[in-house]
């Protein structure tokens, strides 16, 4: 299910709006992992990507975003911006080449899940971008045409989640934890 | 996974089973007629259980078996399903770790690596939680210490830490940043593999050399084992440290092996390990070169879908979760070590290097 506590900010080489995956990336078809637990009940609930399934064909929908005036695109929330065919891949980044600005993603169930698992090495184009992207962040990789008030074009988004840290108030439940661990120790 | 062979176990003298799969690594090795010590421990991905569980499962052995668990480290790979094994077992079952739990620059470690949730980290602490229960006690190994000695009948059994010694104990503490600078450091190694523990298992004569994840390093690692070796019987097998990489590769450990000793090393697909140059290096040295785990695959078909969008995929590769094992046992009678494998593994031959 999507959490919306751990909402998606997108970063990608054109600058997108994160509107568009609070609406094509919920509930059926994202994943997010808060933590070991929650991700082992997604996988067996057979939630996870495979990148070659991902095909989705959602033209309609441009329509009815632009009835309701929905899906705001920058500013300009009278523009509505659907996938058209997509396919899309859930990983982690596991390497930043910063000399290349390249990166690698590897799909993020790759201990746990007996499904193919990809590694992608993506070139960054938007240096402010590239500050987003550190090892450890989970990202979806799109790629899809996209139909702009009737053009289509094709686009590579990625989606960047915001780091799995722990807040103050956590962190610092968690190391009491430790401590409590480590003082029952004989 | 069908049945091993388990007619005649007490006939045989030594036996060890190294799994691997693409990512993760564990070791079964049976200390007397029916007994084992699991080292390391990954899960398997269909039936979401420590390999070692599921072998156990498959080949009707009695987890109870199950005498003691040998951390080598703490990396993800190394570690997941340590806690799964410990909680199904029905005695306090023993936990070697490479760390003393009451050096206060342990806890303070721990504490520093928790500003995200890293698999690493929640093992560790659901061990301990287990330790908190009586569901398991720990120990710590340092070279020469002996994890495990036994007579049996007219066998002896014997199991030793090699690693990590004092310096390269008190070393790591002392490199690392206890604030919150060490957040900068994340993707190295939890537990850095320059003390994982390094093993040396003799029954009755025949030996193996279990590598870990041993690095070289200033203080230790693999230069320091091979000049205190000596008393030490040379290992008809080994298990090839850290993944076949050249970081771990020491010319001098041959000295510890006999001629054409069989080698095992397991996949770490994340670094691209093993690395061809230290597989060459070996090959010539070795009677068998077993690599255990699938490796990854070039997506053909992702390539051709990243054409249509302005090739910006540079390279896509599926990584292959499948798993694998080579068992190697010893008849008492036996002149030749026999070989069963399962799974993911290949045997790296000279037609494959050209």
């Amino acid at each position: 299910m999507y959490d919306e506590t751990n909402s998606i900010f997108e970063c990608d080489i054109y600058s997108r709006c994160h509107s568009l995956c609070n609406q094509y990336f919920s509930n059926e078809t994202f994943t997010p992992v808060d933590n070991d637990e929650v991700r082992e009940h997604c996988l067996t609930d057979k939630q996870v990507v495979n990148y070659e399934c991902e095909k989705e064909d959602i033209t309609d929908n441009c329509e009815e975003d632009d009835n309701k005036g929905d899906s705001g695109f920058g500013e300009n929330n009278k523009r509505s911006i659907d996938f058209e065919q997509y396919y899309k891949v859930n990983g982690i980044i596991i390497d930043v080449d910063e000399q290349n600005k390249e990166f690698t993603m590897q799909s993020w169930d790759s201990y746990d899940c007996n499904v193919k698992r990809i590694v992608v090495s993506f070139k960054i184009v938007n240096k402010r971008e590239y500050s987003r992207i550190v090892k450890g962040a989970r990202v979806i990789l799109v790629h899809g045409k996209l139909c702009k008030m009737g053009t289509q074009y094709n686009k590579t988004v990625l989606y960047i989640r915001k780091s799995k840290s722990y807040g103050k108030r956590e962190l610092y439940k968690k190391r009491k934890e430790i401590d409590e661990l480590f003082d029952g120790i004989d | 996974m069908g049945l091993i062979n388990t007619m005649g176990l007490l006939d045989q003298t030594i036996e060890i089973v190294v799994f691997g799969k693409g990512v993760g690594e564990s070791i079964l090795f049976r200390v007397k007629d029916d007994k084992w010590i699991v080292i390391d421990s990954f899960i398997e991905p269909s039936s979401k259980l420590p390999i070692a569980l599921k072998y156990f499962r498959d080949n009707n052995m009695r987890i109870d078996d199950i005498v003691g668990i040998l951390c080598t480290h703490w990396d993800d790979d190394h570690i997941r399903g340590i806690s799964d094994i410990i909680k199904v077992h029905s005695n306090t079952l023993p936990v070697v770790m490479p760390i003393v739990l009451k050096d206060k620059r342990v806890r303070e470690y721990v504490k520093s690596k928790i500003t995200s949730n890293t698999p690493c980290i929640t093992e560790f602490m659901r061990v301990l939680e287990l330790k908190r229960q009586n569901k398991c006690s720990v120990f710590r190994a340092i070279s020469d210490r002996n994890l495990y000695r036994r007579e049996i009948n007219d066998r002896t059994v014997v199991f030793i830490a090699l690693s990590p010694n004092d310096d390269q104990y008190e070393d790591f503490f002392n490199s690392i940043v206890l604030s919150d600078e060490i957040e900068k450091k994340r993707g190295s190694s939890s537990f850095e593999n320059s003390i994982s523990i390094a093993t040396y298992a003799e029954t009755n004569g025949d030996s193996i050399l279990l590598g870990g994840d041993l690095e070289n390093s200033k203080n230790g690692g693999w230069k320091d084992i091979c000049k205190n070796s000596n008393t030490l019987n040379k290992c008809h097998v080994i298990k090839v440290p850290h993944h076949g990489s050249v970081n771990a590769y020491y010319d001098d450990v041959w000295s510890l092996l006999v001629e054409k000793p069989i080698a095992i090393v397991t996949r770490y697909n994340n670094s691209h390990l093993p690395k061809k140059e230290v597989l060459d290096k070996m090959y010539n040295k070795v009677s068998h070169l077993f690599i255990v785990g699938a490796k990854p695959k070039k997506d053909k078909n992702l390539m051709q879908i990243d054409k249509k969008f302005h090739g910006e995929i540079k390279d896509a590769q599926i990584l292959e979760s499948n798993y694998g094992y080579v068992r190697l046992y010893k008849g008492i009678n036996d002149t030749f070590w026999n070989i069963d494998t399962y799974g993911a593994v290949e045997e790296y031959m000279k037609e494959e290097r050209s």
